[in-house]
């Protein structure tokens, strides 16, 4: 039940920050309203979803917590792939990501998909910015529902 | 029953500060700012006992004459200490582990409140009486 | 390695205390006594493996051995607990080597001896052979039985190893030393055996005894000792880690008791300890006997010195010194809870005493690789001694500035005897020593107290923990300011404050705001002391009154300073929005306004004599500063933001492959410069002279929000941008930091302009009309006597002044106008009707260029003309058509045909042509037979725009050719046979008849003879049955006036009602051959068609109509 709930309430938060400033430019879409709100929801949730681990080792370990715990409780589903150049370049992939697998899957609409994702990317970025690590999030959809996101840490 | 509780922020700022006795508090401020000290040697990465510990309770910091201060330190760099007057002899590790615990939740609830901006000081009263029941136990 | 141990041998037989396992000797003692030295001095050389109880791993222990010779009455009993402290290995020593010998009296004295032993159960025995020989042993070739042979076969059959040999003890040769390694092993371990179950049995006991300590009559040191016995023999054998645990226990044996005193009632015995101190006398690390009453603090400081010594024996020194300051405060506990009572200041000697013992061993362990851990361990122990020191300090009146009553003094002396004598070596004095040297002299207190405090600071900062350096610090710094040495107290708080401050601790910074301020009064440093006051008054977190009081000091002594006192705004106030209120860009001469939003902190009002927002010049923007774009600062603008919780700006990207089709979608970002915070720039020098200022001076600032404007008139053109907020409180000059991001702001000039600008209207020629220049005065001042010039080309004439004629040139004087202000002057313009494309040129003092303006004159009338026809008579049409916006005056129009009369057919009145509106004039070309079949027409007309005007004449030339009518056509449509109306649907005839008009007399229009006639019909009105084209020729007749063609055509209606007859269209047919051109090309084989003109041609059926009825079979739904 409240899986849908999420669902839905996702897509109306994209419809609704996407349909105040869509008028201007219909090529360059704008998502970055979409991200911070899940930015800001990512840093908020990360502090109730991290309060029982143990303590992260290092930036491998709070990735895999991501890959895991997190988009399991999130997304009810663990990362199905993480790879790493061990650089601070991280990618992760979800053969299934959650919110796209409502679309058709393959190409069909890819213009839209990443409407789907940008709330998702802001949410990485929020609870890695709050477990002190400061990165850049994208996304990259070839075809749906599978999806990756890619983590570029920003090394102070 | 502890005497006093606080929470610092990542950047070693508090956020949040209570005493039982109020006329101690800015005693109490003083020994809790120099526990930070030790907070971050225990948390040094290149402090080899350290990287052992996995968990978040850090345990006792160390002791004064008329008190001992407990520290926990959250994944996300949130400090919570906790300053439990010496002469208070029935109160064992377990029970401050879980007085940190019933802290973490509270914080964790104060930090999904939209209307509370991370980084900030935590004035809600709620808050207040909430952690004020949680180390006088009478939760 | 944590340093050399301590050289001294075991010192437990410094003490007296002989843990070492009893041997008893029986049989041939002087056989025994050859050997017992040597013995004795082997045996605990070499380890031998401990097989434990419980699972406990096996340990390497050194073990020795307490020889006695064997007596009855002390054998043990086989159950006792103490076993250890009894003979537990039983040997016997004989040197017989003859069997007989032996079977006559030694076997019954080991008889004997055996059977007292296994009457107690006893079975740790041995018994050796001394085998000495001289020389060689080897005379005998065959072996024959041996005593120990006999001995082992007598009474050692299944235990064949407490019997052995041994050559030559007594000697060491080589040859024998594996024999005489061989007793000491086997001694060794068999002792080792007997003296394990000892052990075993004494720790059973010593559990037992434990477990009954909450039995009434249990004794508390009665168990001590028991268990100390356990650790002692743990340590003889070397096991120091294990000696540790029992003292361990021990200590928290009797913590357990002591925290449990107050609740539980059987622990009366505790109250032994109740006694009130009398002795403080330290730790005493040596070696020492625990007392038998000890006091509460003997009692710690002897497991304490206990624990100290086996942590030291195994290398752990740190953990000694990191032990000793909860210890100290442990016993601080207790004293509070057994509620033993003490001199006063007692407790805290033997504190210091304690701390400083401790760190006097551990100072034998500072060697260079080792000052991390000794830093790390001894800081917070240097701290304590001197804040004890400092404490004794304070009650024995040895604090600066005080002095020692003769009841203080008494204090000293009693606390000195109490701490008893403890010399150390000769030139490095004990901590006693050094104690009592300290509080006898005040000189050597202050002395010691600022040693110890520093060396605690400096430890602290050498092993990073700064915050607690701090805090020793403050305790330092009102030493210093009691000592009058303001300059060094003033330096540790103000570390201290810093400290406080990054780490956002604004409460803590505050209060010691508070000392410094103080510190700085005393010091009599009036611009520390102001600057100190403010902070403090500006403090949220200090209690009002005291804000108050601090304010009143700040404007008390601001008032006596002689010099200005530069100080940043830090928290005392901010800004909290900036708006710019007037343009952004503005004008020069115009006013810049910028309304800013000050929070004032203080607790009171401020005057403030000067307020002003400096201004920046800065024409190209800064690559590393952030720029705010817009009028408006608001406070979460200027709140320095997280680079961490930043918006990124997102984006999505579409990537196409090769054939446009989409590949992958997905979201990128503009990888913005993460800032960090804004490292603070350079100081900018306060540059005032270009500042926006306050307009109301002196200003109130309320503690609060205020909202305050500030202007400038802008005199200088360029750029700026808002720098830094100024406020002088009389001598006190308060500067914000840089506004960031920053607002800019531009003040530009304006030029003045010349514009000529024409009516709405489309300038018309001929008429004099009215433009408007208008001069625009831009941000400075003209010299009112420049001259500007204007110029016109040939044909355009104007003038500026309304009287005046018109002229070719002009020269205006600007006069005497202010900046912004637009003159429009109306100038008369009058082209002549000749020319449309005019232009003025305007020649300006402030521009080097002419300013060329093109114009455009359109005439003030259009004129068109048409000719009509009706058989042989023309009539000429002129429809004129009025441009002016003004109603024209005309009249007099005249048309005049060359070498044809014409005649009005107008009548001849003065008319207005409005604008827009067309008039028409009618004349009728008088029929001549003219044979030219052109001619030049003129019309003109006078027109003046008003009354006063006189006319002015407007010609419009046009030539009329073709105008002849040659053929004139009529069409009659009959209906066929029989019927009397056309009906819908039914052929009807067109009688079509073509009458030639002109009489053609010889060749000279010969090719006017063929003509082709077309039907043009409307395809949904008529159908044309047949054929609807044809050519007609006239032949020979066109001769004739009149000739006629006649051709019937079958045409059908559609349609019922009345319809216009079909149109018919004749056209000159040009036949193929009749061409006379010598050059023939291709085409020009074709038949060709050349249409008349309109005049040309008169069709007489134009207009007429045919009324045609519906079909008669059709059943027409209406």
């Amino acid at each position: 039940m409240e899986d849908t709930l999420l669902d839905l309430l996702h897509s109306e938060i994209i419809n609704y920050t996407l349909q105040n400033g869509d008028e201007k430019d219909k090529k360059e879409e704008d998502l970055s309203g979409l991200e911070y709100i899940g930015f800001s929801t990512g840093y908020r949730i990360i502090e109730r979803l991290t309060k029982e681990m143990p303590r992260f080792k290092d930036e491998l370990d709070t990735m895999k917590f991501i890959c895991t715990d997190f988009w399991l409780a999130v997304y009810k589903k663990q990362i199905d792939n993480l790879r790493t150049n061990h650089q601070g370049v991280y990618v992760l992939q979800d053969n299934a990501f959650r919110f796209l697998s409502r679309l058709s899957s393959g190409k069909q609409y890819l213009e839209a998909a990443p409407r789907y994702v940008a709330f998702t990317c802001g949410v990485i970025r929020g609870s890695l910015a709050n477990l002190s690590i400061q990165c850049l999030v994208t996304a990259e959809v070839q075809s749906l529902p599978s999806c990756k996101f890619h983590i570029q840490v920003q090394r102070m | 029953m502890a005497v006093c509780a606080a929470i610092v922020g990542k950047d070693n700022s508090p956020k949040f500060f209570c005493c039982v006795n109020p006329d101690e508090e800015l005693a109490f401020q003083f020994k809790v700012l120099s526990s930070l000290d030790i907070i971050e040697e225990k948390l040094n990465p290149t402090n080899k006992s350290a990287s052992d510990n996995r968990e978040l309770y850090l345990g006792q910091l160390y002791s004064l004459e008329t008190c001992k201060i407990y520290g926990y330190v959250t994944n996300t760099k949130i400090k919570f200490i906790i300053v439990v007057d010496s002469t208070n002899m029935a109160l064992r590790d377990n029970e401050i582990r879980s007085m940190f615990r019933r802290m973490h939740s509270e914080y964790a609830d104060m930090v999904s409140n939209p209307f509370y901006i991370p980084g900030e000081a935590i004035t809600s009263k709620m808050f207040d009486a909430n952690i004020k029941s949680i180390i006088t136990g009478t939760v | 390695m944590n340093g050399t141990v301590d050289e001294e041998p075991n010192n437990l037989a410094q003490l007296g205390i002989d843990r070492r396992p009893i041997v008893t000797c029986a049989g041939e003692l002087e056989v025994f006594s050859t050997v017992e030295e040597n013995l004795s001095n082997a045996l605990p050389k070499d380890t031998c493996e401990w097989r434990r109880s419980l699972g406990r791993p096996i340990k390497n222990v050194h073990v020795g051995a307490n020889f006695v010779p064997f007596n009855v009455q002390s054998l043990p009993k086989c159950s006792q607990w103490d076993l250890i402290r009894q003979p537990l290995f039983h040997t016997y020593w004989t040197e017989c080597t003859d069997v007989d010998t032996y079977k006559n009296t030694i076997r019954e004295d080991i008889e004997a001896w055996l059977k007292e032993l296994n009457s107690r159960e006893i079975t740790d025995w041995l018994i050796v052979v001394v085998e000495n020989y001289d020389g060689k042993r080897t005379k005998q070739l065959i072996p024959r039985t041996t005593v120990l042979d006999k001995i082992r076969a007598d009474f050692a059959v299944k235990q064949g190893d407490r019997c052995i040999s041994v050559i030559n003890p007594g000697r060491a040769e080589s040859k024998t030393a594996e024999s005489w390694r061989g007793l000491v092993s086997r001694v060794r371990h068999l002792l080792l055996v007997a003296y394990a179950r000892a052990v075993t049995r004494l720790e059973e006991h010593v559990r037992q005894q434990r477990e009954r300590r909450n039995e009434p009559g249990w004794n508390f040191m009665k168990y001590f000792m028991l268990q100390e016995e356990l650790a002692q023999v743990l340590e003889m054998l070397g096991l120091n880690d294990e000696a540790l645990v029992q003292y361990d226990e021990l200590d928290a044996l009797f913590s357990q008791f002591v925290a449990n005193f107050t609740t539980c009632d059987n622990l009366k015995w505790l109250s032994q300890f109740q006694r009130p101190l009398d002795q403080w006398h330290g730790l005493r690390l040596k070696p020492s006997l625990v007392e038998d009453t000890p006091s509460l603090l003997e009692l710690r400081a002897y497991i304490f010195a206990r624990q100290s010594r086996m942590l030291l024996l195994t290398n752990k020194v740190w953990e000694m010194a990191s032990r000793c300051l909860p210890f100290l405060h442990t016993c601080v506990r207790e004293l509070a809870i057994l509620e033993i009572t003490a001199p006063p200041g007692a407790v805290w000697c033997w504190l210091f005493l304690a701390s400083m013992e401790v760190l006097q061993v551990c100072d034998k362990f500072n060697q260079a690789d080792q000052v991390e851990e000794y830093s790390l361990h001894t800081a917070a122990l240097w701290e304590y001694a001197s804040q004890k020191l400092r404490n004794l300090g304070e009650l024995c009146g040895l604090m600066p500035q005080g002095a020692p009553t003769s009841e203080q003094l008494h204090v000293v002396v009693s606390l000195s005897a109490g701490m008893g004598d403890n010399p150390g070596p000769l030139n490095s004095p004990s901590p006693t020593d050094r104690l009592k040297e300290a509080l006898c002299s005040q000189d050597v207190f202050i002395k010691s107290y600022l040693e110890l405090a520093e060396l605690a600071m400096g430890t602290f900062k050498h092993v990073g923990r700064l915050r607690m350096a701090r805090l020793v610090g403050q305790e330092v710094a009102t030493f210093y300011l009691l000592l009058g040495e303001t300059q060094k107290a003033a330096a540790f708080l103000g570390d201290a404050i810093r400290t406080f401050e990054s780490d956002g601790w604004h409460e803590l910074a505050a209060q010691t705001q508070l000392c410094l301020a103080d510190c700085h009064k005393k010091a009599e440093d009036s611009q520390k002391y102001i600057k100190a006051c403010a902070a403090v008054s500006a403090a949220v977190e200090i209690d009002t009154l005291i804000r108050w009081s601090y304010f009143d000091e700040m404007t008390k002594h601001l008032v006596k300073l002689d010099k200005p006192m530069e100080l940043a705004f830090n928290d005392m106030l901010r800004i909290n929005s900036v708006a710019i209120t007037s343009d952004l860009i503005v004008m020069q001469d115009c006013k810049m306004e910028v309304e800013l939003a000050i929070e004032s902190n203080f607790p009171k009002e401020i005057v403030c004599t000067y307020f002003a927002v400096c201004l920046e010049r800065e024409e190209k923007p800064k690559s590393n500063v952030r720029y705010h774009s817009g009028k408006l600062l608001t406070k979460k603008d200027l709140k320095w933001q997280d680079p961490l919780l930043q918006r990124l700006r997102i984006k999505r990207t579409l990537n196409y492959k090769q054939d446009k089709q989409l590949a992958t979608s997905g979201i990128a970002s503009k990888l913005t410069q993460l800032h960090r915070k804004d490292s603070a720039p350079a100081r900018s020098r306060t540059d005032l002279s270009a500042a926006l200022e306050a307009e109301k001076l002196p200003l109130l600032l309320t503690p609060g929000l205020n909202v305050l404007k500030l202007s400038k008139k802008a005199t200088d053109v360029g750029k700026y941008c808002l720098d830094a907020a100024i406020i002088h409180v009389d001598k006190l000059q308060l500067k914000s930091p840089p506004i960031l991001p920053r607002l800019t702001l531009e003040v530009q000039e304006e030029s003045p302009s010349i514009r000529l600008y024409k009516r709405p209207a489309p300038l018309l020629s001929g008429i004099e009309q009215v433009m408007n220049l208008i001069l625009t005065i831009g941000s400075y001042l003209i010299e009112p006597k420049s001259i500007i010039k204007l110029t016109a080309s040939t044909g355009l004439t104007f003038q500026i002044q309304p009287e005046e004629a018109l002229t070719n040139n002009l020269e205006i004087e600007v006069g005497d106008k202010a900046t912004f202000s637009s003159t429009k002057m109306p100038l008369r313009v009058l082209a002549d009707l000749l020319t449309r494309d005019h232009q003025v040129t305007i020649h300006v003092p402030w521009v080097p260029k002419p300013i060329v303006v093109p114009l455009n004159f359109s005439p003030p009338m259009s004129t068109t003309w048409r000719l009509f026809t009706v058989d042989y008579r023309k009539f000429v049409q002129v429809n004129v058509v009025g441009h002016c916006v003004d109603n024209l005056i005309v009249h007099e129009p005249d048309l005049n045909v060359k070498s044809i009369p014409v005649s009005t057919k107008h009548c001849d009145s003065s008319l207005i042509i409005s604008n827009g509106l067309s008039y028409s004039f009618l004349w009728e070309l008088a029929h001549t037979n003219v044979a030219a079949n052109s001619a030049k027409a003129e019309f003109s007309v006078q027109y003046k725009l008003t009354e006063n005007d006189c006319y002015k004449s407007y010609q419009y030339y046009f030539d009329v050719t073709d105008f002849k009518t040659l053929y004139a056509l009529d069409a009659v449509v009959e209906p066929a046979k029989g019927n009397e109306f056309c009906r819908v649907g039914v052929v009807c005839h067109l009688h079509l008849t073509i009458s030639n008009m002109v009489a053609v007399h010889g060749k000279e229009n010969a090719d006017i003879r063929s003509v082709m006639y077309e039907v043009l019909a409307e395809q949904s009105v008529w159908a044309v049955c047949g054929r609807t084209a044809g050519v007609i020729s006239f032949g020979g007749i066109l001769e004739e006036e009149n000739a006629v063609q006649r051709v019937v055509l079958d045409v059908m209606p559609l349609t019922s009602g009345f319809l216009p007859l079909p149109l018919v269209r004749i056209s000159k047919y040009i036949p193929a051959d009749t061409l006379h051109s010598e050059k023939t090309s291709a085409s020009d084989t074709h038949p060709r068609l050349e249409p008349f003109t309109s005049g040309q041609v008169y069709n007489k059926s134009k207009g007429k109509q045919l009324h045609v009825i519906a079909a008669a079979s059709e059943t027409n739904p209406l």
